[in-house]
């Protein structure tokens, strides 16, 4: 019966070790996702609608502890980008940094087998888990033309999956 | 005498094959000394830009139960649920994504908003040509909208409707803790072109039964 | 001796490989009418044309519009020779100029048309809805064809200096390779040998590069699937290319290994 007992609390030490493994490197990423972040001198962040997508991703997926520090350290690439050039307005911001920000969003995504591609008809970026179409992020950042707006020129990645142009985008349209 | 000749000549002609075979094994080797580190980069980058072809095999959307939080989604671009508004005699597919492209097939559903049944807003929206979303700017107030999905059944009820300019993306916010379904379309006052106006929707969650539940 | 020997054999191998590899790059890539030969053996031209009627007809849907009419106002012709502007520009480091006004005056044509039937004079507002919309037509209709207008200067001018590297290169690879060819036959008492075993040696590695190359782009996705098809088919023809002629060396280099050890047996 001892042996039974310890046996049993063995397995549920391990059992919760795992999935707080799992579970903390999702948690991890939500809490990131969720603060505040200067750019160039101002305190930005996720808007809810970007959230909402890094949930439903982190929901069905679960990211290890190193995958999310991996993860979050590519976001911080991207800040530091941003407040290396010290623009404000996301339109002054040259196409190398443009293909720059990029590029890390691309890295990032990868950590956690995600692929980013734009998909320049309907003039969205869209991620792909394997051959899965999982989440698209509009570069219009208005009410869709059950028609047509502007276009913005830009993508950044806070958190993988699909922060994708948001952070930059909510300074750009909220200021 | 003919079978030695034979002989004689594929063994010299092997001999000569393996020392094709050293030939190009230093080839690469000397590829790989010199290259390895610019093809991992290349590989890589060109990786960033591919779509990894393994099959992710498709699953029905499924809900946890007793969180009601979706484990697993539709895929993007997909049909996930239908949208009835009895009132004015409408009945849509909703798919799973808000591009042109889709528009073109019914309801779009914006991935920055919630699913139905998850607590949060809801973001659906609909081209305003007959057969679509025509009507909807002749939604009462107490309207009721359904929302039929493989998980659940949802019904809202209208409590407000404006007319936006597509600029105003604070008149359809993203909240939590609060299940409220927004319906857009254009608000067309002349009869061509692109215009600014939206016509939304606002409804609140009344009723929710979830499949498998009595 | 014979140590020196290989190393020529092997020389001589290093750059038979970069001459092939270079003479089908230029060939195939470097080539305006291959290129645009390559662009109709696989639809690409038909391939725009029909990107940019569902792209129109995605945008008209609520436009008021009669979406069909407006999806006919593109001209595949049109289309094609525009196309064809872009690889101009590209390889003869042209300006590019995409001509929208056809498709413009036909897209004016279609809207007078619809409001005259309409019996309507357009108020202020309307006025800016129809013009949102036509500048977005003509927008879908110049950045479907020219797929990346603002690296297509910085891309013309690369192509050109590639082709004007190029030529010179493969002048001095075709006399070096020349060179180190007579050099096996003059030194070796087996001239027949030593060729057929680099010709076999250059198939080998020929074929080797080709399987392991065409691992790595099939999945390319940018920009839009026809461009990624077009990326992708373009190398795919390089590395068949690449092949075939692999093949075709390995099988000489084969029959100069039986001929020579014919010969030697007969001896």
């Amino acid at each position: 019966m001892k042996k039974v007992m310890q046996g049993m609390l063995v397995m549920l030490a391990t059992f919760t070790f795992v999935t707080s493994v799992s579970a903390k490197g999702n948690d991890t990423l939500l809490t990131y996702a969720n603060q505040s972040h200067k750019i160039a001198g101002e305190n930005v962040s996720l808007s809810n609608g970007d959230i909402a997508k890094i949930e439903r991703f982190l929901n069905s997926n679960e990211v290890t502890d190193e995958q999310a520090s991996d993860i979050i350290a590519k976001c911080d690439e991207i800040i530091a980008v941003l407040n290396r050039e010290g623009v404000k307005d996301v339109t002054k911001l040259s196409k190398n940094v443009k293909n720059e920000i990029f590029g890390l969003a691309k890295e990032a995504a990868n950590i956690v087998g995600v692929t980013l591609s734009y998909d320049k008809a309907n003039k969205e970026i869209v991620a792909y888990k394997g051959d899965k179409k999982i989440d698209a992020i509009s570069l219009n950042p208005y009410l869709k033309q059950t028609g047509t707006a502007n276009v913005l020129a830009i993508t950044m990645s806070v958190v993988a999956i699909l922060g994708t142009g948001t952070l930059v985008l909510r300074k750009r349209f909220n200021a | 005498m003919l079978n030695k000749n034979v002989k004689t000549i594929i063994k010299a002609t092997m001999k000569s094959i393996i020392v094709a075979f050293i030939y190009s094994f230093l080839f690469f080797g000397v590829l790989f000394i010199c290259f390895n580190k610019s093809y991992k980069e290349l590989k890589s980058t060109i990786d960033l830009i591919s779509i990894n072809n393994k099959e992710v095999s498709s699953k029905d959307v499924l809900i946890d139960e007793e969180s009601h939080k979706l484990v697993v989604y539709p895929e993007y671009g997909t049909k996930y649920a239908t949208l009835q508004i009895p009132s004015l005699n409408i009945d849509l597919p909703v798919f799973f994504g808000d591009s042109m492209s889709i528009l073109k097939h019914g309801i779009g559903h914006s991935s920055s908003s919630y699913f139905p049944g998850e607590g949060g807003s809801i973001l659906y929206m609909g081209h305003n040509n007959v057969g679509v979303l025509s009507k909807l700017k002749n939604i009462d107030i107490n309207s009721e909208i359904i929302v039929q999905t493989s998980y659940g059944k949802f019904t809202y009820k209208v409590y407000d409707h404006q007319i936006i300019n597509y600029k105003e993306t604070d008149k359809v916010p993203t909240n939590k803790g609060e299940e409220i379904l927004m319906l857009y379309t254009c608000f067309q006052t002349s009869t061509f072109g692109h215009t600014e106006k939206r016509f939304v929707v606002y409804a609140k969650l009344e009723n929710s039964e979830y499949r498998g539940e009595e | 001796m014979k140590i020196f020997k290989h190393i020529l054999n092997f020389i001589t191998l290093v750059t038979m490989i970069i001459f092939i590899f270079l003479l089908i790059g230029k060939s195939v890539l470097l080539d305006e009418n291959n290129i645009k030969n390559h662009l109709e053996d696989i639809n690409y031209y038909h391939e725009i044309y029909t990107n940019i009627q569902e792209q129109i007809e995605n945008n008209t849907l609520e436009s008021g519009l009669n979406t069909e009419e407006l999806k006919n106002t593109v001209d595949e012709k049109i289309v094609k020779s525009e196309i064809d502007k872009l690889v101009d520009s590209l390889f003869q480091n042209k300006e590019l100029n995409i001509d929208e006004r056809d498709f413009q005056k036909k897209i004016d044509t279609k809207i007078t048309e619809a409001l005259n039937a309409a019996d309507r004079t357009p108020s202020y507002e309307e006025k800016k809805d129809i013009e949102r919309l036509e500048k977005e037509l003509v927008n879908i209709y110049k950045e479907e064809i020219s797929v990346f207008p603002s690296t297509v200067s910085k891309l013309s001018l690369i192509i050109s200096k590639v082709k004007n590297i190029s030529k010179p290169v493969i002048i001095v690879l075709t006399v070096l390779l020349t060179i180190l060819i007579v050099l096996t036959i003059i030194l070796n008492k087996k001239p027949l040998k030593e060729l057929g075993t680099i010709f076999t040696a250059c198939g080998i590695i020929a074929i080797t590069l080709n399987l392991i190359l065409r691992q790595i782009y099939q999945n390319i996705s940018i920009i839009s699937k026809v461009f990624s098809n077009l990326i992708v088919s373009i190398i795919d023809k390089y590395l068949s290319l690449v092949l075939v002629t692999g093949c075709i060396i390995l099988l000489l280099g084969l029959s100069l290994l039986v001929i020579n050890n014919f010969k030697q047996s007969k001896n």
